[in-house]
């Protein structure tokens, strides 16, 4: 106990002999600077597709109905047209019957996105730890 | 040797006041650094981990529930960081082997260290710091430098206040024993 005692007093003495380190000058400056940055780029609002891909579908969907409405109007009828989506929508439901999974897959499947969702939400927590 | 600071107002801080931000980064930035410092042995490193930190606690201020020191919270953020940093530039943390000190030899270091100047006593603290691992480093520093309490050490370093309690044990014991390594041992006979 006196051992710790006096170890004790040695470091006492010797770290009261030294002070804080002090960085660069403009410290400050340059935290404040970059803070500011951060927040702007949070406010900052950015769409996820750029304006040219989205001006790019709208012509194409105009186009398509354009299309449309001048098939009905030559031929008077919109059969031909309709018949051309139909079989979008039959190749896609043909495509998903063919699909055959064990139920070993399907489990395994499901495990894997419950263990995900379990991950993810363990993660947070942690990383919410250890900024507050 | 606590510095006397003030809480800092979150609210203005959050309103985007950057006058008050100033104010908190002035009030922690030398013991945050200085930890860097200890912890990381870089200077250059150390700015830029203890900018990081400040760009952190101006992200998550708004996640400060109020329930801990605002001090410890930053403290944590800045250890944690380091860790992090060490972490990635793959810098393991120094295991050095150090010998006991005996009971006889901590009051020849004392006796010694009395009649050293503050000045040489200062750079051989800073010395024999550079051998210690990072965790023994910002555990010596916070303790001196800011808390001299087990509970927000205990926080800080996400450990038992026990916990903290042997490892500051230890961590002054290596630190003795460096002193002892460093200074010339006739030096040390001579005043034994």
């Amino acid at each position: 106990m006196d051992n710790q005692k006096e170890l004790e007093g040695l470091i006492d003495k010797l770290m009261a002999s030294d002070g804080l380190e002090t960085p660069s000058s403009d410290f400050t400056k340059k935290v404040v600077n970059k803070a500011i940055k951060a927040k702007n780029y949070q406010v900052e609002y950015k769409p996820l597709l750029p304006k040219w891909i989205l001006y790019l579908a709208a012509v194409m969907v105009i186009s398509f109905v354009v299309y449309g409405i001048n098939l009905y109007a030559t031929s008077g009828t919109s059969a031909t047209y309709f018949k051309d989506l139909d079989k979008v929508g039959t190749w896609s439901s043909n495509f998903f019957e063919q699909l055959n999974f064990s139920k070993t897959v399907t489990y395994a499947i499901v495990i894997s996105g419950l263990m995900t969702c379990f991950h993810t939400l363990v993660l947070k927590k942690h990383f919410e730890n250890r900024m507050a | 040797m606590e510095q006397n600071r003030n809480q800092p107002n979150v609210q203005l801080i959050l309103s985007g006041d950057s006058q008050e931000f100033s104010k908190l980064v002035d009030d922690y930035k030398n013991l945050v650094f200085t930890v860097a410092l200890r912890m990381l042995k870089n200077t250059e490193e150390a700015e830029e981990v203890a900018q990081d930190t400040f760009i952190k606690v101006f992200k998550s201020i708004k996640n400060f529930k109020g329930d801990a020191k605002f001090s410890t919270w930053i403290y944590r953020i800045a250890y944690n960081n380091c860790l992090d940093r060490l972490k990635k530039i793959k810098k393991a943390q120094k295991m050095n082997s150090f010998d006991e000190i005996s009971s006889l030899e901590v009051s020849d270091l004392n006796t010694v260290l009395d009649d050293i100047e503050r000045e040489e006593r200062s750079k051989l603290l800073k010395k024999c710091m550079e051998l210690l691992s990072p965790t023994d480093c910002a555990l010596l520093s916070f303790f001196y430098f800011e808390e001299k309490n087990l509970n927000e050490l205990s926080k800080i370093l996400n450990l038992t206040e026990n916990t903290v309690k042997v490892r500051l044990f230890r961590a002054r014991g290596r630190l003795a024993s460096v002193v002892k390594e460093r200074l010339n041992p006739e030096l040390i006979r001579n005043y034994g």
